[in-house]
């Protein structure tokens, strides 16, 4: 009950921000990007055999491998800004509620953002198709059926896949105040994770959490999908303990 | 009044680094129901002990009792019952007041109607839907009091409240506090680097310096130290017989001058007489009279 009530605080504190129009504007670049590509390529011969789900397999690669994980790194800045941007953590620390209960509401906050990137997302993909369906009729997107089990499975990877650096970012995001620090580290660490899979092609790869996203979306890491996603997980467990703890911890100046 | 204090603290020490103490050995006692001013200048250490009395910072040394309890065991139930504002308003900008007021609401399980309370109270029920970026810094302050009522709260504890507000703003703050404390029985623990800010409304006084609490008390007590401290500035045509005569009065020589100290206008009398049966002549009597604000700077100067 407590918890519900802080989480109700943070939804509130995040109306109007940078943090709720950026998960907007992030949604939406991949299937304005896809669409704007098939108005004027066309669609590759690969995928023309069963466009619908292509298009969201495709969209699931662009989504693992950069926009995923730079959304989160993002946010989690953005939103731990709200605080210190207003320098608000005074009343936050004073008021009654347990260290641990502001922090779990804040990451449920975040969470629930990032469900609602990925429900934007979706609709705005589906919003492309039906737009290609009129504007490009020559595909008879009409024709052809779209596997929304698949779908499902796509975003549940998706998201398994993008909670452990969820976790690690939100921690890093509420324990510096200086923004440039959470999403510099952020993108170094995402960096890093692209240079592990396509230069150094490191056998325990799937162990750095920067990696799981994209490898989730790639056919060659398939068969280790369950452990990337449980890796993941683990992950976020662990880094969410580690994150409460240190934040019950904290003092303000 | 009640037996129990609303606050007590015994040896509270806090250091923010290894080395020096912050604060040293603060022994604060805010009875129930009074207007306690907490004064020091800037740095002296008024908001690191406001600070742990909000659990905002970790007790490293003494104890903090709140309403006769241990604080740290009772931090939850205790800050239900404590509204705060701690120097500069913390306020979400991009939200209505409404907005900010909603946002503690619940957590402090108070009633919607509250809201359009507390924001009369601090005269800005018209500005409820206005986002908080678009405030005046002495708005942004009152609905930061209005916050700090929000929870009906039975200790209000202010830090530099008066900050940003003009004078017709700091003489309603004075006129709510006072009417806060005798109409709810609120304790009222606020702090000000300016004895002249406060000393028409408070109750008690406590005065911290470099960490260190110099005075604690009512304010007819302090203003028994400040009579303490009336001066007389003497010249007479024999000041070295004027030291020895006045000796009583523990005279001090300020250059061509004597000081005394003197507790009321009958002494005057009675210094000059001592001085004509003397045989001395008086060129110079003067009262310096203190007033509290001078008392504050002489007790927290002298410790610099």
């Amino acid at each position: 009950m407590n918890l519900l009530i802080s989480l109700r605080a943070e939804l509130l504190k995040t109306k109007r921000t940078p943090a709720l129009y950026f998960t907007g504007l992030a949604a939406l670049l991949i299937p304005l990007v896809f669409f704007i590509d098939v108005c004027t390529d066309g669609m590759e011969k690969e995928n023309s055999l069963d466009p619908l789900n292509a298009f969201f397999r495709e969209g699931a690669k662009g989504m693992g491998v950069f926009i995923l994980p730079l959304f989160v790194i993002l946010l989690c800045t953005l939103l731990a800004q709200i605080e210190y941007r207003n320098n608000t953590w005074k009343q936050l620390f004073a008021s009654p509620q347990t260290g641990m209960q502001v922090y779990s509401a804040k990451f449920l906050n975040m969470q629930l953002l990032l469900l609602l990137f990925l429900l934007l997302y979706n609709g705005l993909m589906l919003l492309a198709l039906a737009a290609l369906r009129v504007t490009v009729p020559v595909l008879e997107l009409g024709k052809y059926r779209l596997d929304w089990g698949s779908l499902l499975h796509i975003n549940l990877n998706l998201y398994a896949s993008v909670l452990a650096i969820s976790s690690i970012q939100f921690w890093i995001s509420i324990r510096f105040r200086n923004f440039v620090v959470s999403a510099g580290v952020g993108i170094v660490l995402w960096l890093a994770a692209c240079f592990i899979l396509l230069e150094l092609h490191f056998t325990y790869a799937n162990l750095y959490p920067y990696t799981l996203p994209v490898m989730s979306v790639f056919e060659r890491y398939q068969p280790k999908l369950s452990s990337i996603q449980l890796t993941s997980v683990a992950y976020a467990v662990v880094f969410l303990l580690l994150g409460c703890l240190d934040f019950s911890r904290r003092s303000i100046r | 009044m009640n037996e129990i204090p609303a606050i007590r603290t015994t040896a509270l020490g806090y250091k923010y680094s290894k080395g020096n103490h912050t604060i040293n050995n603060i022994n604060l006692l805010v009875p129930e129901a009074s207007i306690y001013g907490f004064l020091g200048p800037n740095g002296s250490g008024k908001t690191t002990t406001l600070s742990l009395l909000l659990g905002m910072l970790p007790l490293q040394q003494g104890r903090i009792e709140v309403f006769g309890l241990d604080f740290h065991p009772n931090r939850i139930s205790i800050l239900r019952q404590v509204g705060s504002l701690i120097e500069t308003p913390s306020l979400y900008g991009h939200l209505t007041a409404l907005e900010n007021l909603e946002v503690y609401r619940q957590v402090y399980g108070v009633a919607k109607d509250r809201l359009a309370e507390v924001l009369k109270i601090v005269d800005l029920e018209e500005a409820g839907k206005k986002t908080v970026g678009r405030f005046s810094l002495g708005m942004k302050q009152r609905l930061a009091i209005a916050l700090a009522l929000l929870p009906k709260p039975r200790l209000l504890i202010l830090d530099e409240p008066t900050n940003g507000l003009d004078p017709n703003g700091i003489i309603e703050l004075r006129k709510l506090l006072r009417k806060l404390n005798k109409g709810y029985g609120m304790t009222i623990l606020v702090s000000s680097h300016l004895l002249s800010e406060v000393e028409k409304m408070v109750t008690h006084v406590g005065i911290i310096n470099s960490g260190e609490m110099l005075f604690q008390g009512t304010l007819q007590e302090l203003q028994q130290v400040q009579k303490r401290q009336h001066k007389l500035q003497l010249q007479t045509s024999d000041n070295e017989l004027a030291y020895k005569l006045l000796r009583h009065y523990h005279p001090e020589r300020n250059r061509e001058n004597l000081l005394v100290t003197y507790n009321c206008s009958d002494e005057i009398a009675s210094i000059n007489q001592l001085l004509m049966v003397n045989g001395l002549r008086v060129y110079l009597l003067r009262p310096q009279e203190n007033n509290l604000e001078q008392s504050f700077i002489q007790l927290t100067s002298s410790q610099l």
